[in-house]
Parts: C-alpha cells; sequence; structure tokens
C-alpha cells in the first residue's frame, strides 16, 4: 500500500502552487500531482502579474501567507504602479515578469519545500468513498490515496486548440489535454461547462524596428508586491506601444472566413474584456486603430508578447496583419497565436471554502472555475489549501466577506453568478472599494494569515507597528495645531485659503490642495513616520466621510449576512417565488439573505417574499417549541 | 405578519367618505362562494367581468343589507393575481360594516394593510413602481387623477425613470472605465464634461419633482374657501361653480349661518368649496364667533376667494376683509373676486383692492360672466409651478419624490467631489449611491450590469 497523503493537488500551475505550499507548510503531508515538474509556475498567456484589481488580490495572497507575490518581486523586470493620478483606492501594482525566470523561481520554492512532494503524472481519476474523497487515480493507474484532494487543472480538461480552422487536443501550445476526468466527475453528478481563452503570437525582440514604436519605461524604482520584500534591485527593460493600421484590419477582415470563432467552429465563450483582435475590428468596424504592447519575456528569452493582438486566425493572416503594424514590418513569429477551449465546472458547486457540495473534501481551484488570470487562480489555490488544511484539523474555516477582500468578492461572485465567460477581478466588482485597498491589504489580513499559521510572526507584528504607528499619528493630528504664520505661506504656494487662527492639523489636511507629509514638515516636534503610515493616515482623514459611509454600509450588509436561512429551508414550500429564482437558491442554497439577493436571476421581489416566509417560519419555530414546552 | 397565507381576505377597497359608492373587495380562492352566500342574484363563471346587480342580503336571518353591484374577476386575470370580487355598495359606514362582517362569518379575513397589493406583488402582477401606483388608483377620485395613475400603471414613471438611470449608468461607466480601464486606449471623459451630464439629470429629475405639488393636488384635492362680508354673492358664486343649487341665495345679509362644503371638479382637480357666513365687523358674540370660524377654515383652505362687490364703494366690513386678507395673504393664496359687475365697477372700489397686489377677477354670477377668468385664477393659485404638459409624468407619491430627493442629493455630492477634484472612485461612489436609490422605483444596477454597458460600448481589452 503506498503511502496516504492528507492532501493531493492535482494541477501545478498558479492555483496548484498556492495550494500545495499552503497545505505543506500548515504541515500536512501533501503531494502536488502535476504533469510535468518543468512546466510548474508556467505562465501560459501574459507574462505579468497584478494589474487593475489583480494587484489587489496578489497583496492580499501576501498579507495571508501566500507566495505568488515574493516570486514576481523576485523575477519582475518591468514594474508600474497603475492608477498613480488617481485615488489610493484604486492603485494597482503590475509586472512584467522575466516569464522563464518567474517559472524557475516557482520551482525552486514548490521543490525545495519541506513536507511537500511532487509527482510528475496526470491525475485523470478520483476514488470516492462514502461521498468523501479517498484517492487520486493516475493515467498510468497506480492510486495515489489521501484525505483531502484539490483540483487544480487550469485550461487542461478536455482541452482544444484552435489555429485557424485546424484544431487538436492539447491543455496549452505543446502540452497535451486531460481526458476522462470531467466525465468521471459527471457521472458523480457534477455539472460542467465549456469557457475559451486565448493568446496572442510571440515575436522576436530583434525583429522589432523600434524607432516606430513608443517607448514605456517602468517605475523608478520599482515598487515591491510583497510586504515582506525590502526592495527590489533586478536591472528593469522598458515595454513598447504601437497602434495596428486600417491595412491591418483589411487582412484581418480577410482572413475571417477562416477563423474559428466566425465560422462556429469554436462555441464556448470568451471572455469580452480580452477579446482577440479579429473580435474587436468586427465588435467596433468604425475604430480607426488598436493600441498593442510589446512586452519583452526576459533578459535570456528573445520572445516578446504582443498584447492586445490575441487571435486564433491562421498562420498567414496572423503573420500579414502583424507587419502591416508600424515597427513590426520585418517581424519573426516565434509562437503563434491560438485560442483555446476547455471544461470548467460552474461554481455553484461549491462552498466559500472552495470546497464541493457533492463530494467532501473534494476543492476546486483556479481556472476550473471560470475564472482566468494567474490571480484570481493563486488567489482560490490559497484559499482552497488553507481550508482542506483546517478541515482536517477540525479548525474552524477561513471564509472572508466581501466587506475584507478581493478575494472574497471573487468568491462570493463565482458562487453565486452565473458565470457566462471567464471571470477576471475588476475593482468595480467590489461595492466596498474605498475600504478594500492594496495599501492596506496588511492591516485587513494579517491577523487571519497569523492565526491560520502561514504569515511568519515578525512579519505580522511589523504590521501591528504599522496599525500603532497610524493610531498614534492620528492622535498627532488631533492634539496639535498650526498657527497662521506657520501655515499661510504653505497655504499660499498650494492655493489654499489662509487661516487666522491656530487650527488642528487634523483639520488642514482634510483639505484637498493640503499634503500631511507637508504639514508634518513645518512640525518641529513631529516624529518621522514611515511613508505607508503617512499615506494610511492621510487618506483616512480626508475621506473621512466617505469611509465612514462605506463603513455603514458595511454594517447594514453584515445584518443581512447574519440573517442565517435555516439548513432545512424547502424551498418548494415557499409560496410564490418566481420558477427561475427557486431553481438558483435551491441549486445555491444561500447561508443567508444577504447571499441570496447577489445570486443572479433572484429578484428582489423573490427576497421580499424569502424575508416573509423566514417570518413565518421563525414564528412557527417558536410556536412549536412553546407549544412543546407547555 | 399574516401576509403568506393563501386564505381569502376582505376589505373596503375605496377611502370612506369618498363619493357615494364604495367598493368592499374580496381576493382569495372562497371569495366566490363566499359572496354568493349573501347573493339573492347569484354569481356564476359566465359573469366574469360583468356588473350584476343583485340584492345583497344577511346570511343568517335573510334580511336586506343593501342593493349592489357585484363584479367578478377569475384568477390570475385579477388585480392581485387571485379570486376577485368586488361589491359596490352605498358609500355608508353602516352598510360596509354589515358587509365586511357578514364576509368574516363566511369565511373571509380581514386583510392586513396592503395586503391585496402585497399579494398583487407576491404574484408578481406589480413591480415595485406599479404597487404604488394601484394604491393612487383607488385613491383617485376624478377623471384626471385617474389618468394620471394609469399613467404609472402603464409604467410611464418606470419608463422616464429607465432614462435617467441609462444615462447615469453611462456615466458611472466613464468613470469605472477610467478606474478599471485606464490602460486601454479609451478616451476619458473630461470631469468638465461629466459635470455637465450630471448637472443635466439633476435637473431633470428635479422638473420632475416640481410636479409633486400639482400630483398632490390630483391625489388629495383642494379646499376652496369663499369669504367675504354679507350679501355680495358667495352662496350664489357657490351653486354656480356646483352648476347646481346647493346653498340658499336670498338678498338679505347673513342667509348663510354657518359653512357649507360640497365637492366639485375644476379642470380635472377635485375641489371641495366651502361657503362661510359674511364677514362683518360686530360685537355680537355669535356673530363673531361666525368670524374666528371663518379664520379658522382659512388655515385649513389651499385657495381663498375673498368677495367684493363692484358698484359701490368700500365700506367698514369691507375694511374688516381687507385685514384679515393682509394678515393671512402669506399662508393662503387669495384671489379677489369682484362681484355684481352687472350693476357696474367703480373705481373707488377697484382702487384699495389693487393695491394688496393680489390676483383680481370681476364677475357677475348672476349674468354668469367671468366664470372663465375665475376658474383660471384659481388653478393659477393652486399651482404655482409651471408643470407643463400634463400628458408628461406627474409625481404623486411621496415615496418616489423621497427617492427622487436622495438621488439628487447623491447626485450633488457627487458634484461636489467633483469640484473639489476627487478621485474618480469618491465621485463613483456617489453615482452608484444614485444608481442604487433609483432602483427602489425600477430594478436594481449589478456591477456587471455596469460592466455589461462598458463591454457593449467600449472597445476593451488589451
Ligand atoms: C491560451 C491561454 C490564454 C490565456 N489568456 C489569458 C488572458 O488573456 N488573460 C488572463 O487573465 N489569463 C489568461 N490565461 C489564463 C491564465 O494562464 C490562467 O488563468 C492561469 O494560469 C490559471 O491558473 P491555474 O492554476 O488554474 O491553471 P494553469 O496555470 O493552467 O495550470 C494548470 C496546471 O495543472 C497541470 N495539470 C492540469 N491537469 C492536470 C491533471 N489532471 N493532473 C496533473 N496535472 C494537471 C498542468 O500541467 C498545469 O501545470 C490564458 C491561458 C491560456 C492557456
Ligand atoms: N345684481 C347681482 N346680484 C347678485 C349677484 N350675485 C348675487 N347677487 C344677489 O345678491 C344677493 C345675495 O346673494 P347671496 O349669494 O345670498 O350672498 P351671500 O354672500 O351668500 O350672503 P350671506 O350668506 O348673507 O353672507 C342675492 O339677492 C343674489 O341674487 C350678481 O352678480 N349681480
Ligand atoms: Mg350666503
Amino acid at each position: 500500500m503506498s503511502t496516504i497523503y492528507d492532501i493531493v493537488v492535482a494541477g501545478g500551475g498558479h492555483a496548484g502552487i498556492e495550494a500545495a505550499l499552503a497545505a505543506a507548510r500548515l504541515g500536512l503531508k501533501t503531494a502536488l500531482v502535476t504533469l510535468r515538474k518543468d512546466t510548474i509556475g508556467k505562465m501560459s498567456c501574459n507574462p505579468a502579474i497584478g494589474g487593475l484589481a489583480k494587484g489587489h488580490l496578489v497583496r492580499e495572497i501576501d498579507a495571508l501567507g501566500g507566495e505568488m507575490a515574493k516570486i514576481i518581486d523576485a523575477t519582475g523586470i518591468h514594474f508600474k504602479m497603475l492608477n498613480r493620478s488617481k485615488g489610493p483606492a484604486v492603485w494597482s501594482p503590475r509586472a512584467q515578469a522575466d516569464r522563464l525566470a518567474y517559472m524557475k523561481e516557482a520551482q525552486r520554492r514548490v521543490l525545495s519545500q519541506p513536507g511537500l512532494t511532487v509527482i510528475e503524472g496526470s491525475v485523470n481519476g478520483l476514488v470516492v468513498k462514502q461521498g468523501r474523497v479517498a484517492a487520486a487515480v493516475l493515467e498510468d493507474g497506480s492510486v495515489i490515496p489521501c484525505r483531502a484532494l484539490i483540483l487544480s487543472a487550469g485550461t487542461f480538461l478536455n482541452g482544444r486548440i484552435h489555429i485557424g480552422l485546424s484544431n487538436f487536443e492539447s491543455g496549452r501550445a505543446g502540452e497535451k489535454a486531460v481526458k476522462g476526468l470531467t466525465e468521471q466527475l459527471r457521472a458523480l453528478g457534477f455539472e460542467t461547462g465549456r469557457l475559451k481563452t486565448g493568446t496572442p503570437p510571440r515575436i522576436h525582440r530583434d525583429s522589432i524596428d523600434y524607432s516606430k514604436v513608443i517607448e514605456q519605461v517602468p517605475d523608478n524604482p520599482p515598487t515591491p508586491f510583497s510586504f515582506q520584500t525590502e526592495k527590489i534591485d533586478r536591472p528593469q527593460l522598458s515595454c513598447y506601444i504601437t497602434y495596428t493600421t486600417a491595412e491591418t484590419h483589411e487582412y484581418l477582415r480577410a482572413g475571417l472566413d477562416r477563423s474559428p470563432l466566425y465560422t462556429g467552429v469554436i462555441k464556448a465563450v470568451g471572455p469580452r474584456y480580452c477579446p482577440s483582435i479579429e473580435d474587436k475590428i468586427v465588435r467596433f468596424a468604425d475604430k480607426g486603430r488598436h493600441q498593442i504592447f510589446l512586452e519583452p519575456e526576459g533578459f535570456d528569452n528573445p520572445e516578446v508578447y504582443v498584447n492586445g493582438f490575441s487571435t486564433s486566425l491562421p498562420e498567414d493572416v496572423q503573420l500579414a496583419a502583424l507587419r502591416s503594424v508600424p515597427g513590426l514590418e520585418r517581424a519573426h513569429i516565434i509562437r503563434l497565436g491560438y485560442a483555446v477551449e476547455y471544461d470548467f465546472f460552474p461554481s455553484f458547486q461549491l462552498k466559500h471554502t472552495l470546497e464541493t457540495k457533492l463530494v467532501e473534501n473534494l476543492y476546486f481551484a483556479g481556472q476550473i472555475n471560470g475564472t482566468s488570470g494567474y490571480e484570481e487562480a493563486a488567489a482560490q489555490g490559497l484559499i482552497a489549501g488553507i481550508n482542506a488544511v483546517l478541515k482536517l484539523l477540525d479548525r474552524e474555516p477561513l471564509v472572508l466577506d466581501r466587506s475584507e477582500a478581493y478575494i472574497a468578492v471573487l468568491i462570493d461572485d463565482l458562487i453565486n453568478k452565473t458565470i457566462l465567460e471567464p471571470y477576471r477581478m475588476f475593482t468595480s466588482r467590489a461595492e466596498f472599494r474605498l475600504l478594500l485597498r492594496q495599501d492596506n491589504a496588511d492591516l485587513r489580513l494579517m491577523e487571519k494569515g497569523y492565526r491560520i499559521g502561514l504569515l511568519p510572526e515578525p512579519v505580522y507584528e511589523r504590521m501591528l507597528r504599522k496599525r500603532e504607528q497610524i493610531r498614534e499619528l492620528e492622535r498627532y493630528l488631533q492634539d496639535h495645531s498650526l498657527s497662521p504664520e506657520r501655515f499661510n505661506p504653505l497655504a499660499e504656494r498650494m492655493g489654499s485659503a489662509p487661516i487666522r487662527v491656530s487650527t488642528p492639523l487634523r483639520q488642514l489636511v482634510k483639505r484637498p490642495e493640503i499634503r500631511l507629509s507637508d504639514l508634518l514638515a513645518l512640525m518641529e516636534d513631529a516624529a518621522a513616520f514611515p511613508r505607508e503610515v503617512v499615506a494610511q493616515v492621510e487618506f483616512s482623514t480626508k475621506y473621512e466621510g466617505y469611509l465612514k459611509r462605506q463603513q455603514d454600509l458595511v454594517e447594514k450588509f453584515r445584518r443581512m449576512e447574519n440573517r442565517v436561512l435555516p439548513e432545512d429551508l424547502d424551498y418548494d414550500r415557499v409560496p410564490s417565488l418566481s420558477a427561475e429564482s427557486r431553481e438558483k437558491l435551491k441549486q445555491i442554497r444561500p447561508r443567508s439573505l444577504g447571499q441570496a439577493s447577489r445570486i443572479s436571476g433572484v429578484r428582489h421581489s423573490d427576497i421580499a417574499v424569502l424575508m416573509v416566509y423566514l417570518e413565518k417560519y421563525h414564528r412557527d419555530r417558536d410556536y412549536v417549541s412553546r407549544e412543546t414546552v407547555s | 405578519m399574516k401576509y403568506i397565507e393563501k386564505d381569502t381576505i376582505v376589505a373596503l377597497a375605496t377611502p370612506l367618505g369618498r363619493g357615494a359608492i364604495a367598493v368592499v373587495r374580496l381576493s382569495g380562492q372562497d371569495s366566490l362562494a363566499i359572496v354568493n352566500r349573501l347573493l339573492v342574484r347569484k354569481i356564476g363563471k359566465a359573469d366574469v367581468r360583468r356588473a350584476v346587480f343583485s340584492d345583497l342580503i344577511a346570511a343568517d336571518s335573510g334580511e336586506l343589507i343593501d342593493q349592489v353591484v357585484v363584479t367578478y374577476f377569475q384568477a390570475p386575470a385579477s388585480y392581485t393575481g387571485e379570486d376577485v370580487v368586488e361589491i359596490s355598495c352605498h358609500c355608508n359606514p353602516l352598510i360596509i360594516d354589515r358587509i365586511i362582517s357578514q364576509a368574516v362569518q363566511q369565511g373571509a379575513r380581514v386583510a392586513e394593510p396592503g395586503e391585496f397589493t402585497f399579494r398583487a406583488f407576491l404574484n408578481h402582477k406589480l413591480d415595485l413602481s406599479q404597487a404604488e401606483a394601484v394604491a393612487e388608483v383607488i385613491d383617485a377620485r376624478t377623471s384626471q387623477s385617474l389618468k394620471q395613475s394609469l399613467h404609472h400603471l402603464e409604467g410611464r414613471l418606470s419608463e422616464k425613470i429607465a432614462a435617467i438611470k441609462n444615462e447615469l449608468l453611462d456615466c458611472l461607466s466613464l468613470l469605472e472605465i477610467s478606474l478599471d480601464f485606464s490602460e486601454e486606449d479609451l478616451e476619458i471623459i473630461p470631469p468638465e464634461q461629466l459635470r455637465e451630464r450630471l448637472t443635466r439629470v439633476v435637473n431633470r429629475i428635479q422638473s420632475f419633482l416640481k410636479t409633486y405639488a400639482y400630483g398632490r393636488l390630483l391625489e388629495n384635492g383642494a379646499r376652496l374657501l369663499i369669504i367675504g362680508k354679507p350679501n355680495v354673492g358667495k352662496s350664489s358664486l357657490l351653486n354656480l361653480l356646483l352648476g347646481k343649487e346647493r346653498a340658499i341665495v336670498s338678498d338679505l345679509p347673513g342667509t348663510t349661518r354657518d359653512y357649507i362644503e360640497a365637492g366639485m371638479q375644476l379642470d380635472g382637480i377635485y375641489i371641495q368649496a366651502v361657503d362661510t357666513a359674511g364677514v362683518r365687523q360686530t360685537r355680537d358674540q355669535v356673530e363673531s364667533m361666525g368670524i374666528q370660524r371663518t379664520l379658522e377654515l382659512l388655515k385649513t383652505a389651499d385657495v381663498a376667494l375673498a368677495m367684493f362687490e363692484g358698484h359701490r364703494a368700500l365700506d367698514a366690513d369691507d375694511q374688516e376683509m381687507l385685514r384679515i386678507i393682509q394678515a393671512h395673504c402669506k399662508e393662503t393664496p387669495f384671489v379677489l373676486v369682484v362681484n355684481k359687475a352687472d350693476l357696474g365697477v367703480r373705481e373707488e372700489a377697484l382702487e384699495p383692492l389693487r393695491a394688496l397686489e393680489l390676483p383680481l377677477v370681476t364677475l357677475s354670477v348672476k349674468e354668469e360672466r367671468g366664470l372663465d377668468a375665475l376658474k383660471a385664477a384659481i388653478r393659477k393659485a393652486l399651482i404655482q409651478e409651471d408643470v407643463g404638459d400634463s400628458e408628461e409624468v406627474v409625481i404623486t407619491s411621496a415615496r418616489h419624490r423621497a427617492v427622487l430627493e436622495a438621488v439628487v442629493e447623491a447626485l450633488g455630492n457627487a458634484l461636489q467631489s467633483l469640484q473639489q477634484g476627487a478621485p474618480e472612485e469618491v465621485v463613483a461612489l456617489d453615482v452608484r449611491v444614485a444608481l442604487d436609490r433609483l432602483g427602489e422605483i425600477t430594478g436594481e444596477t449589478t456591477p456587471e450590469d455596469v460592466l455589461r454597458h462598458i463591454f457593449s460600448n467600449f472597445c476593451i481589452g488589451k
């Protein structure tokens, strides 16, 4: 009999890495089964981590004790804080990775992790005993017994790649697809669907005419992703911008009759926010040009990622169209763009811990849940990994709520919204956006990461110190004032109204045009506060009113979350629910009225009905219990 | 809350004390059976949606309670979506009470407040905005008011609000694009333009809000008071306005001793007209109590007609009137009415009245001259705001007004943030609030809706 693992993670992508590392670090005997050791942590698509809203996810992963931020900090070649001209709530870190270095760094971390065994192989089946997962079955027939299994197979389940009208089985360019697993899960009662995504061609960096493209330089100095990274001193590379031309659009249009998308060969739905170039010219025909980013994939790697040019058109069309773009006249394609169709599992089948409702101790994480993106995958991997451990150890599960983290918004949306296209994070999905900033992910989540046991104590203590300093600075602003003589020269420089009497700092910071750091510079006795501390206090003071309002909404939200729906609630007995709502409610079985109200397809009037029914339910309960007492 | 049960409910469906007819409504699967036990002429399936005359009797004693008109609406084609029976009876509280208690004896339950509407709502007969409009239909006492309410039912308000919602959705999308898609090659809306668009929305909503006073008027009607010294022709005017002899007219001053009320319509507005005892300088206790009474009535009036005679100069009693007008014209809109123009109009009479700078109409009740001008003046005094075309939406519900005011407030905050150069996510917050509030009238706007709007209108995607 072979070794019994506590946890088997199937799939060493971005989800699998986080899951496996978390499980092993929390002390459970863990195996990562993946197709090939040398593709662990491979970036299938754009070699970049973070970006708008995704950067938030990475910071949260880091605050909980995950890995992604550290890997990108070690391998990034072009860091940029996006949205710097907007408010701090929507600043988002992004970095281009050296693609190969990123993968190697991920592998180094995984392979050197004590308690984690990496097995090359393909998980093609499960053993389920009494509704509980008992083992993974590999393609070669070997069986790996386990107490919990986390499936993070990415785009590999029945993956099919399309280039022009030809298509073939494959999970990712040059890699085989996984067959049989979806079918077994379907037989167990799981519902599955099919999605599609695509990637652009890669071209050789020496085939670009750099005189015709616009250079984009990275931030200097780069801002690290991880709260644990002091600073980044790797050399950095530039990216370049160019645009498609009318000629490009001609070529693309002429190729549409050989497009798998437009000839109906691909039936699955792709993401609207990440359309192929052919989609863009068809849907927005009057747009004269489309922006293209040329992103280097690393120092030793000559490949350049043609961002904005995702396509599944045939090779000759890809080449002709590319070569009509200024700067790419002599472009040499190293790898073609393609589209991939794959199986996914609509997430209403999951609990908020990412455990499946059908099979105990079976968890789903990553792209197979209908998401897209490394960050979304990693976030789920971490949550699945942590919860698999907590459950085996009989500890309280980690379920974050929407007011605490983007990660929670992600999972809650996956469960409640009907997924029609690959899901990616946007800041506009977070109703408490002002509270969920990338700069306070540590304050929001480190406590949890530490209690779970993933975040090292010194890091946690640093956060506590930061929190203390924030309080100190807040007190300082309350207790200290500036006199007109000291303040007015600054006011004049900043175009702010002069003051006539000595005024508390707290009040002065509230002026939009006045910066806290400038005020502190005027104070002789002010202790030196770290920049992050000043930034936190400045924001919370300036936008106090708005933060207070968001906080009030959080209270309201929590009240709805606390109106728990009885586990034995029989939706067939609730009168007057619309048929669609009844179906959805039966399918998802929300934990609370709050969650019920977020389910797509559940109408507001149905929530009213549920409220009424709950009222009746509880009355009947009271009535019955009183009767039995007397 | 008894709302969830599916039993048969009964209640008075029209407000008490208005008009000659009251409607008692039953809803639920036993409605027809219950009512049939009370009717001499039984209702059958063939009578669906037909007005049927019958005697209504007490089930136990067989005693006649009233002669009624009964209409049966079969489920689901009824107001509540259930079987509904409506009984039109004489609007007498005693009769109404007896009918309801008979229905209850036969197994109906007295409805909770709003329960009919709630059932209609549960059966998806109504959206929130329509549920509200129905209450207004029940309340509607005049043709115009009914027309208004039907507009609501046809989703007219929903339609207007939908247009506003769409514009706000567009503005929010533009803000969100600048936050979530700032890396894209998209034109970012200049703050100035956003401000203009939001301001336009605010103005539009405010123009709706302005119709509220008029809407309330259509809803509640108005109280019109006729005052003046004895014998100027107050009672004559009341009769003329009513088109019937309601008040006694004589050439003896002091004919009307107490006030007289009567309902009438004016351009679709329901008006409760009140004719009062004449005002005169007096030491007589009883008389001065009458004046006191008139002053009390003045407080509840939406408009007051102050009557004078034009063919002779003002006397001491008229002077007393002038003092009353001056003391109250701040709270109550007045229209000065100079009567008996058939006897001539003298400048000495008009002079002091013109000095009051109030609307003034000269007429002759006797010859029925000047009535149109008077009606126009009354209408103008009641509706200060120009509400434009009454085919447009008029807001009659206090809830709708509250929602729209909240929207205006949220947008005001957004505009202020824009003004102060606050970051987009802060501005967006208030635009969101505005959309959420609007959602209380029509449907809600989810983040998914915003993204959908963005993806279908802008070329997104690197
Ligand atoms: C062509 C393409 C285009 C993409 N385009 C975009 C895009 O435009 N935007 C975007 O945000 N994201 C895009 N992505 C998605 C991004 O790459 C994924 O979201 C992310 O990598 C998902 O992480 P994951 O861990 O779920 O799966 P993956 O990174 O796909 O990792 C899956 C891993 O599991 C292994 N594996 C699979 N099945 C088994 C099995 N049964 N047994 C053992 N091992 C298994 C595989 O070898 C692989 O290592 C694209 C991906 C592809 C392939
Ligand atoms: N010539 C003329 N007589 C009028 C006119 N209007 C009313 N009268 C007469 O004036 C007299 C008084 O009319 P009423 O309507 O009773 O007057 P009133 O103001 O109600 O009087 P009190 O109830 O006593 O206060 C009657 O004889 C009417 O016929 C008018 O326009 N022209
Ligand atoms: Mg009279």
